[in-house]
């Protein structure tokens, strides 16, 4: 197991803040050949733009009426 | 755990099901404190979406608040970040020995996920990439559950709807009605969700 700087910016950023790490999980894109480092690179990134955005919900709606089918 | 998260929307007969929904009745069941949904420009070819947990306190000696954080993409359709969504959520509900805990964990995870599947299961990471592919099964379950399949299969036998329109009425995507709506799915339903009691 390679621990890379795109891993290591990882662990600083899930424990970081007074947060302590309690489960992690991705679920990966279908790009052939996708790397390890790839995903964590990107994960990274996406956790750390929603931190820095202060946590804005933005929950997603089907813009539909429930009905029955 | 699941399982009672399942049974709030085992017998509904309208859909959608909206995510918001499912969030509410995480918390209503007292699993979580918070969950924020962020939706994010996402490269889906390499990431489709993530979940992160965490506690934190308020205060120094405040009471320690489970967080979840779930990012999705909001450049894809409305049916996969659904699905998407719901899939991360049913996280939440993890048992001890699949959570990934320190960064070690996270990173064997991901080989598992995208290395070659082997036939022998051999170390706790196995466990955790099963679970973690399971988890988009369990998300049907939430998003399309057991009395709204019933009415699917009887209005798809008298061809009074197509998978299509049902895939509509459902708001995810058709190859999980397709799943979701074959003679098999209830049993295997069944089995999943008692892998997590």
């Amino acid at each position: 197991m390679n621990l890379n700087v795109q891993n290591n910016a990882l662990r600083s950023l899930l424990n970081a803040d007074g947060r302590t790490l309690e489960n992690f999980k991705f679920f990966p894109g279908d790009k052939l050949g996708l790397t390890v480092d790839e995903v964590c690179s990107a994960a990274a990134l996406a956790v750390q733009a929603a931190l820095a955005d202060g946590l804005v919900d933005t929950a997603p709606h089907s813009g539909l009426q429930q009905s029955q089918l | 755990m699941l399982r009672n998260l399942v049974e709030v929307f085992q017998d509904r007969v309208t859909l959608p099901i909206e995510v918001t929904e499912i969030r509410t009745a995480i918390q209503t069941i007292g699993f979580q404190d918070r969950i924020i949904l962020s939706a994010r420009t996402l490269d889906t070819e390499v990431l489709r979406g993530t979940f992160y947990q965490w506690t934190e306190r308020a205060t120094l000696y405040g009471e320690p608040q489970l967080v979840t954080l779930v990012i999705y993409p909001e450049n894809i359709n409305i049916c996969w970040q659904r699905l998407i969504c719901a899939k991360e959520m049913v996280h939440v509900c993890d048992q001890q020995i699949a959570k990934t805990v320190d960064i070690e964990a996270i990173v064997k995870l991901a080989e598992k996920l995208l290395g070659p599947s082997k036939a022998e299961a051999t170390d706790v990471t196995d466990v955790m990439a099963l679970v973690d592919k399971l988890a988009q099964f369990q998300a049907l379950d939430l998003l399309f559950p057991k009395a709204a399949r019933a009415v699917a299969k009887l209005k798809l036998a008298d061809n009074s709807k197509t998978l299509l329109e049902i895939a509509e009425w459902a708001k995810i995507p058709q190859q999980y009605v397709e799943l979701a709506l074959t003679d098999q799915w209830e049993t295997i339903s069944a089995r999943f969700l008692s892998m997590h009691d």
